[in-house]
């Protein structure tokens, strides 16, 4: 059952959603909501000991955020500093325990603060609008790999994530326990078939399957889009990328041609290649894969292999931008111009959004009000 | 933003004339305005005076009027004395809150009591309107 001071901020929270006209639709910016509520904004270089904090002198309200936190843990404690603002508190330094740590022991304010941030940037609305996108039922027991798809959907950290899906009673506590103590790398290591591409591991990780073309991407430079269209090595039916354009792979056999035998051998080795692509495009392919058996089944090996069995080719691009792509692909026989599928995706690349320094807009403000007078 | 190193042309280019006080405002000059992540230009509009100027008070190479001190300190939500190098000191409040904190380092404390100077010269954050992704 919890506290009184945790149901006032849930409420306060949802209060100020409904003030801002809050569109669910996008992760919550709460770095906006803080501006637009007159609360100055700054990231300094901070050590490791102090995830923000939040400052009251007279009218004046300000919230500081450290400047080497990646985004998600940027806004995070943002959405925990503006709790304090929200709730009447006074002056506070956030150290990690205050901002993440497990809520028993702790001060009532810092357990109000850590349930205002979860609600504010997790309302359920939010949440619900995520399950229907990303197609997960009420009846769905949700893994490991859903809370983390719902997490970058909604841009908060992974076990932030399954904190709040436990406390709206989405998943049982033990679950977002177990979860949390594992980690996002875990989870995302479970959607992969194999190690991941180099890159920044905190990137985003995004599965895009035949059944989710609608489904609009809004991914950031860096992130890691795997595309996952069902193929039947057997029927010599092969899915062809028509953009972004891929320069032709240096050796012939890299593209499989779809007129070998399925056999695990045959699919494995020469389609398992990574290239090295210097196109035009945000997306940059790094492998291109086939796999004899579906990504999907409970019991994904290699040994499930079997002739004639419809398999999936997995496309995984790495994100430059920001910018625009699209994805454009169809399915045919090489020797044949009919077209039997085709697959288009339109990938958003917002731009890198962790704060640094005065938030600029209020900065240009504040110097306009100067010159005024 | 321009935050450009002081070159050993830029120490060269410093006033001969120019006294150790002056010198030493000119560089608090210069923290201050990439504290808050202004470029030169940013303060030169709004002070009125051309860029160059601006370039010149943060080498020792011009003198500060009054009034641009002052307005200097407006912009940098600080206060003349402090750009003058009157150090900063704790309140109750900071005091109090520094004491509530576990092994919080002395860098931290400094930014602790800049944002709390900050706030106190500069007051209320500006009215911003909704801001678009991307614009912070």
């Amino acid at each position: 059952m919890p506290s009184k001071a945790v149901t006032d901020a849930n409420t306060a929270a949802q209060r100020l959603h409904a003030r801002l006209h809050t569109d669910y639709t996008k992760p919550i910016d709460v770095f906006s909501v803080v501006q637009q509520e007159g609360i100055w904004l700054v990231s300094r270089p901070l050590s490791a000991g102090l995830y923000g904090f939040y400052l009251r002198e007279g009218d004046a309200a300000g919230i500081v955020l450290n400047a080497d936190h990646p985004e998600y843990l940027q806004r995070y404690t943002c959405a925990h500093e503006l709790g304090h603002h929200v709730l009447g508190h006074r002056s506070h330094l956030d150290q990690p325990d205050d901002v993440v740590g497990p809520t028993a022991g702790h001060p009532v304010d810092e357990v109000a603060t850590q349930a205002f941030a979860g609600a504010f940037l997790m309302p359920l609305q939010a949440i619900n609008r995520v399950l229907r996108r990303l197609g997960m039922p009420k009846s769905r027991r949700l893994d490991a790999p859903d809370v983390y798809a719902i997490s970058r959907e909604l841009d908060v950290s992974f076990s932030a994530s399954a904190w709040q899906l436990a406390a709206l009673g989405r998943i049982p506590f033990q679950d977002a326990d177990r979860f949390a103590k594992q980690g996002a790398k875990a989870a995302k290591d479970a959607m992969r078939p194999g190690p991941p591409p180099e890159g920044d591991n905190r990137a985003a990780l995004f599965i895009v399957e035949p059944d989710a073309r609608d489904v609009p991407i809004l991914c950031r430079p860096g992130d890691e889009l795997r595309l996952r269209l069902p193929e039947n090595a057997a029927t010599g039916h092969i899915w062809r990328i028509h953009s972004p354009e891929i320069p032709r792979p240096a050796k012939p056999q890299l593209r499989w041609d779809g007129r070998k035998d399925a056999t695990k051998d045959a699919a494995s080795t020469p389609a398992n290649v990574t290239q090295d692509i210097s196109g035009e495009s945000l997306l940059r392919l790094a492998e291109n894969r086939y796999h004899p058996s579906s990504l999907n089944s409970d019991q994904p090996g290699e040994n499930a292999s079997v002739v004639g069995q419809p398999g999936t080719r997995e496309l995984v691009f790495l994100v430059d931008g920001p910018g625009r792509a699209e994805f454009n692909a169809s399915l045919s026989r090489p020797w044949e111009a009919d077209r039997i599928d085709t697959f288009s995706i339109t990938v958003r690349i917002g731009p890198a959004h962790a704060l640094n320094g005065f938030a600029v807009r209020q900065v240009r403000e504040h110097a306009a009000r100067v010159a005024e007078g | 933003m321009t935050t450009r190193k002081s070159t050993d042309d830029e120490t060269a280019a410093r006033g001969g004339d120019a006294s150790p006080e002056a010198i030493a405002l000119a560089d608090r000059i210069k923290a201050e305005r990439q504290y808050i992540g202004l470029s030169q230009a940013d303060v030169a509009a709004t002070l009125g005076i051309p860029r160059a100027a601006v370039s010149a008070l943060e080498t020792g190479r011009r003198r500060v009027s009054g009034l641009e001190l002052k307005r200097l300190s407006e912009l940098f939500g600080t206060s003349v004395d402090r750009l003058l190098g009157h150090s900063r000191s704790e309140d109750p409040t900071t005091t109090a809150l520094f004491r509530a904190a576990k092994n919080l380092s002395d860098d931290d404390k400094q930014q602790v009591l800049r944002f709390a100077e900050f706030l106190r010269e500069a007051g209320q954050a500006p009215p911003v309107t909704r801001v678009e992704e991307g614009q912070e």
